[in-house]
């Protein structure tokens, strides 16, 4: 069997080829806009990014494929899930947080034209269970409520790495973005008796300073939910590990410190176990399509609170009815590009063209593989690794023009000009402005400098302050762009 | 093995190989640290590599220099006692 991906690439040169246009030409070429009947309610669902991550998908894209649902007479709207709390400061593990970081990060309704919902309610226990037999490691998901009452799913996706999970892509939007909180603690292994961090974590102990040489001890405490971490008044620690649920939110506190080592089989497990969560949304959505931009492919993925420069050059847009082919049609691509001179991949030794870049520049730890997910979902049936990917062309520049008035420039401005004409013809014989009848231009063109000195008239010396005929006092200077002294940049570049 | 050691035994093999059997026991002194087992060594490991791929390539005082400072760098780092995971 083979799947079929529908691509763009990232080189643009008119509207046509812009990365937004190439959004719903992928979208309708994959045949996804047939997936959507009138009245449909349409979930679009995507990474809102972290507090401080700025690698997430602008909320255009979202906004461009809510804008096509509409016209193709559905209800879209766009939505993420509340995550673990896997930091002892989260920020989107609450509805609240997650709106409010959602919205610092541009995701709101005025901006998608449309909703944009936590799919699974305040705490994140509004879902709904389904069963999946057919799971290498799951039996059951819990599909986010607002997702799996949707008669529709667009998975809208950016692909990067990810420390647990090695990539972020279609597969991971579904088998993590699309669960509840409670069907996270599950993709976590959460209570597992082999693979969850109450016991597969080895336990150091010893490895704590104490109090008084670990200043900020009281996070051993303060980072688990449930209070299962004590530090004794003799500076042992005590850790009741049999109630552990996999939150992920001690890891940070304790790996650092060398008390967690960490355990490769958790990190496997969990990339197992979202391509079986993956199949439990789609067996519960009745019409699902995939969206993937392969940009700003960051390494550590948009749940961090942080975005590094990206591994890869931008890659472009796909889109597929399959999950693990439009997967496995990013992981080709970026494996065929060179890696960023400077980025992660460059570091870890692998930016060559035709390397593998995620295993060691997307996992935490070492003995991941970008493909454990993907395998996963191969074997429960979700989709397939083979694909044939099809080369989209540009749908033209008509589609893309500005939709709220379509109208060319005479017709929409003549009679508005005509009452508020915003070029003085009024003024310098009908020039307009105060201008040099002519310069020497090309004087200003080296790049090691001018060849011409500085006049003595001019008015803005470059250092924030205006002197001579138009400096301070002078009638009609209004050039303000900052005060003397607040400059902070101290770098000097002499040339 | 982990990729940290690999990349550090190719070092030391380049840097030992260009007469610098010091600068070599340095890091052979590091080799076993956690550090060289997780992927946080990965990133100075490759570059004291490259470092000792230009050493030996001619054994110019810039370049001792250069594999002197990572090597410097590494026994600075490399004493961290966990990983931070991402």
């Amino acid at each position: 069997m083979t799947s079929d991906v529908y691509f763009m690439d990232a080189r643009s040169d008119s509207a046509d080829t812009s990365l937004i246009a190439k959004t719903t030409t992928v979208f309708d070429a994959a045949g996804l806009d047939k997936l959507i009947k009138p009245g449909d309610v349409v979930a679009i669902k995507l990474h809102c990014g972290e507090w401080n991550s700025s690698a997430y998908l602008r909320p255009v894209y979202a906004r461009a494929i809510a804008d096509r649902v509409k016209e193709l007479g559905g209800r879209p709207f766009v939505c993420d899930t509340t995550t673990l709390t896997y930091s002892p400061f989260s920020t989107r593990a609450t509805e609240l947080d997650l709106l409010q970081t959602a919205e610092r990060n541009g995701y709101s309704s005025a901006v998608l034209g449309c909703p944009f919902i936590v799919a699974d309610g305040y705490v994140g226990t509004s879902d709904y269970r389904v069963d999946i037999p057919e799971g290498y490691l799951l039996k059951e998901a819990y599909v986010a409520q607002a997702i799996a009452a949707a008669d529709v799913l667009i998975a809208l996706t950016h692909f990067k790495g990810h420390g647990m999970g090695v990539i972020g892509g279609a597969l991971k939007n579904l088998g993590i973005g699309a669960q509840s909180k409670r069907g996270k603690f599950n993709v976590h292994m959460g209570g597992h008796p082999k693979y969850g961090v109450g016991a597969a974590v080895k336990f150091n102990p010893d490895a704590f300073t104490g109090k008084e040489n670990d200043t900020e001890w009281e996070l051993i405490e303060e980072a688990c939910p449930i209070g299962l971490f004590k530090v004794t008044d003799d500076n042992k620690i005590e850790w009741d590990r049999d109630r552990c649920m996999t939150c992920l939110g001690c890891l940070g506190v304790m790996n650092p410190r060398g008390i967690f080592e960490p355990n490769q089989m958790l990190f496997d497990a969990t990339d197992i176990a979202i391509g079986d969560a993956a199949l439990g949304v789609v067996k519960t959505v009745p019409k699902v399509g995939f969206v993937t931009l392969a940009i700003d492919v960051s390494p550590k993925c948009d749940c961090a609170g942080f975005s590094d420069m990206p591994i890869v050059p931008n890659l472009g847009v796909f889109a597929s009815a399959d999950p693990v082919a439009i997967d496995q049609a990013c992981v080709d691509a970026v494996t065929e590009s060179p890696g960023i001179p400077g980025s992660l991949s460059e570091e870890m030794g692998v930016e060559g063209a035709g390397e593998r870049k995620f295993d060691l520049a997307g996992a935490a730890i070492e003995g991941l593989s970008e493909q454990t997910t993907i395998n996963t979902a191969v074997v429960n049936g979700l989709g397939t690794r083979d694909y044939e990917l099809h080369h989209v062309e540009p749908a033209g520049p008509d589609k893309f023009r500005f939709p709220y008035d379509k109208r060319p420039t005479r017709q929409r401005f003549a009679r508005m000009f005509e009452k508020f004409q915003p070029f003085p013809f009024d003024r310098h014989d009908g020039r307009g402005y105060d201008r040099l009848e002519e310069v020497d231009i090309e004087a200003v063109k080296p790049h090691d400098g001018p060849t011409v000195g500085t006049h003595s008239h001019a008015a803005y010396h470059g250092d924030g302050t205006s002197h001579g005929p138009n400096g301070h006092g002078a009638p009609g200077n209004q050039w303000h762009p900052g005060e003397e002294g607040t400059r902070t940049h101290s770098t000097t570049h002499e040339h | 093995m982990p990729r940290g050691q690999d990349l550090l035994d190719e070092a030391i093999a380049l840097i030992s190989g260009a007469g610098q059997n010091e600068l070599a026991d340095r890091l052979t002194a590091q080799r076993e640290k956690f550090f060289f087992k997780s992927l946080a060594g990965v990133p100075l490991a490759n570059k004291v590599k490259k470092a000792g791929t230009a050493l030996s390539g001619d054994g110019t005082d810039g370049t001792v220099e250069a594999v002197e400072a990572l090597v410097s760098e590494i026994e600075d780092k490399a004493d961290a006692p966990g990983t931070v995971l991402t």
